[in-house]
């Protein structure tokens, strides 16, 4: 089974392969639940950010175009619903992912913690870019077809992305000293 | 050439990983979302719908023999045991049947769903409320109280509080709030119109717990920090004290009854008076299981007090007066009752510390014991140790 293309399991997941299926959660649930994880900053709701976005795409496996990378079909359905979620909890309730960050990352090492809390800190489309290039090794090029986007413009936002990272790690250096 | 930076992130967000537990729930609850497999001939067709025939002759009449299709779950016999399926949790909490919204709150944090399309997951909120019809939120945060529009998001109010909401109860005619603060000197209770205005302090030292206002609005029971019951007239500003009856060391809920002025009252060994605070009605003292209690009315004489894991229902008046007794499979920390009483939403603690929320069917008074029916798992809620605050509109 592990020899076999992600097509080819697509393609038996659809005749009712669960071994076919099983084998296509194993190999992607990782991958996924990291952008959740990333862009939400809350291992919770990555759980089941991830978990509803398997179910989703299982369910419309008759509509995948088999031509196509499951990969990134898979991750846009992780970030759309990440992203959804991110959304109406701020309408409703109002940010304060920085105030949940310090919480979120504990299990992490200091320096980890602080990387990760300022990633969290960038604005969710800058968050995105830099959880699928630098969590997942997407190139620019993918990740503009993967979210639609002009190269361009994923170029500017990791640039900005960066910028904004290395602002506050010196902000944070500065701090300290 | 990637710099230390780039290098950090990719070691950093390449080190993420999920729970063992969280991937084999996942696993299957995404296998379970297949479709099922294409049919590629007649024949095959034609066995199928055989088969269906054969199962839906042999299903009604074991449907009829059972009285009814629904999963059973707890009490009885092991084969009526059913799991409920795996939720879709990622939307946040699933709506009950004919409800406007429902809303689950536990650890800061608020599930909800409304008919409008309104989700949210897991927000940060240290109380949370529903006006009548779900129109409006009442939204708790360290230090502040919001009114949020349930559909719209927009905000009708923002209020300072000194210190940190822990529960909050709407008025059922929707024009007034009563929510509980913690502060350093202890939880205050106060009481605030419906447009965040007028907010009147009630009573300080009072117990972290939702206030239950009388069907008119016009009075609310709470509980003091030394286990009194009190009624707040909301009109006239004054407040009583509940003489003691039935043995209650210190209380833990308070439920008014939909109609009328009948006050449930439990605590956690097991006692529960149901007492008349409008027409000096005869008290009831009731014994249930011990645990920390929860109250739902479902009809006006009829009140269901869940604790530890079971739900005891009590028939004050009715032609089976008395109480009786179902097992539930978990340890009860949230409860509530459907608009129309013929549902619950119960939480329900396992061994490990998740939290499942599930919809059931209000039970069939008898007296004997009857297994819980589920109709579906609602939300489940993976790190919960408090109490699960429901709220059905």
């Amino acid at each position: 089974m592990r020899t076999l293309g992600d097509g080819e399991l697509v393609a038996r997941a659809r005749q009712g392969s669960r071994e076919a299926a099983a084998e296509l959660f194993t190999r992607h649930w990782p991958g996924a639940w990291k952008v959740a994880r990333a862009v939400t900053g809350r291992r919770d709701m990555a759980d089941d950010v991830t978990q509803d976005a398997f179910e989703r795409a299982f369910a419309a496996l008759g509509r995948f175009d088999r031509r196509r990378p499951f990969g990134p079909w898979l991750h846009r359905i992780v970030v759309n619903r990440s992203l959804d979620l991110l959304r109406s909890e701020r309408r409703l309730i109002g940010s304060d992912a920085l105030e949940r960050v310090e919480g979120e990352w504990r299990d992490r090492a200091g320096e980890d913690r602080e990387l990760l809390a300022a990633v969290t800190g960038l604005s969710p489309q800058r968050r995105v870019v830099i959880v699928l290039r630098y969590g997942l090794g997407y190139s620019p090029a993918a990740i503009a077809d993967l979210l639609d986007l002009p190269v361009g413009t994923v170029h500017s936002r990791l640039a900005r992305a960066l910028e904004d990272l290395r602002r506050s790690e010196r902000e944070r250096d500065a701090g300290r000293a | 050439m990637p710099d230390e930076l780039e290098e950090r992130l990719e070691r950093t967000l390449g080190e993420l990983e999920p729970g063992a537990d969280v991937t084999e729930r996942a696993r299957a609850s995404a296998l379970g979302a297949l479709p099922p497999p294409r049919a590629r001939s007649r024949k095959p067709l034609v066995l199928v719908a055989a088969a269906c025939a054969v199962a839906f002759v042999f299903g009604g009449v074991t449907l009829a023999a059972t009285g009814g299709g629904l999963p059973l779950v707890g009490g009885g016999s092991p084969k009526h045991h059913t799991r409920p399926t795996q939720p879709r949790t990622a939307g946040g909490v699933v709506l009950p049947r004919g409800a406007v919204a429902f809303a689950a709150a536990a650890d800061g944090r608020v599930w909800l769903a409304a008919s409008s399309g309104t989700r949210l997951h897991g927000a940060h909120a240290t109380a949370y409320g529903l006006s009548p019809g779900a129109v409006w939120s009442i939204v708790g945060r360290q230090g502040r109280i919001d009114a949020v529009g349930v559909q719209q998001h927009d905000r009708g109010f923002s209020h300072h509080v000194a210190g940190r909401p822990v529960a909050a109860s709407w008025a059922p005619a929707g024009i007034r709030i009563a929510y509980v603060v913690r502060t350093r000197r202890g939880n205050r209770l106060f009481d605030i119109y419906g447009n965040g205005t007028h907010d009147f302090p009630v009573a300080r030292g009072v117990a972290p717990v939702t206030p239950s206002w009388r069907w008119d609005s016009q009075a609310f029971a709470f509980i003091t920090a030394r286990g009194r019951v009190m009624v707040h007239n909301a009109i006239a500003g004054s407040t009583a004290t509940l003489p003691r009856a039935c043995g209650l060391h210190h209380p833990a809920a308070v439920a008014y009854a939909p109609f009328g002025g009948l006050l449930a009252i439990a605590d956690a060994a097991g006692r529960v008076e149901i007492v008349d605070t409008m027409h000096r009605g005869p008290t009831h003292c009731e014994r249930g299981q011990p645990g920390s209690p929860s109250i739902a009315w479902v009809r006006p004489r009829q009140v269901i007090v869940g604790s530890g894991e079971a739900i005891t229902r009590y028939d004050l008046y009715g032609r089976f007066a008395g109480a009786d007794v179902t097992n539930v499979p978990g340890t009860i920390v949230g409860l509530v009752a459907g608009m129309d009483g013929r549902r619950l939403a119960i939480a329900l603690r396992d061994a490990v510390g998740e939290v499942r929320v599930v919809e059931a069917h209000t039970p069939r008074f008898s007296s004997a014991a009857y297994p819980l029916r589920v109709y579906r798992l609602l939300l489940t809620i993976h790190r919960a140790s408090g109490a699960v605050a429901l709220t059905w509109q």
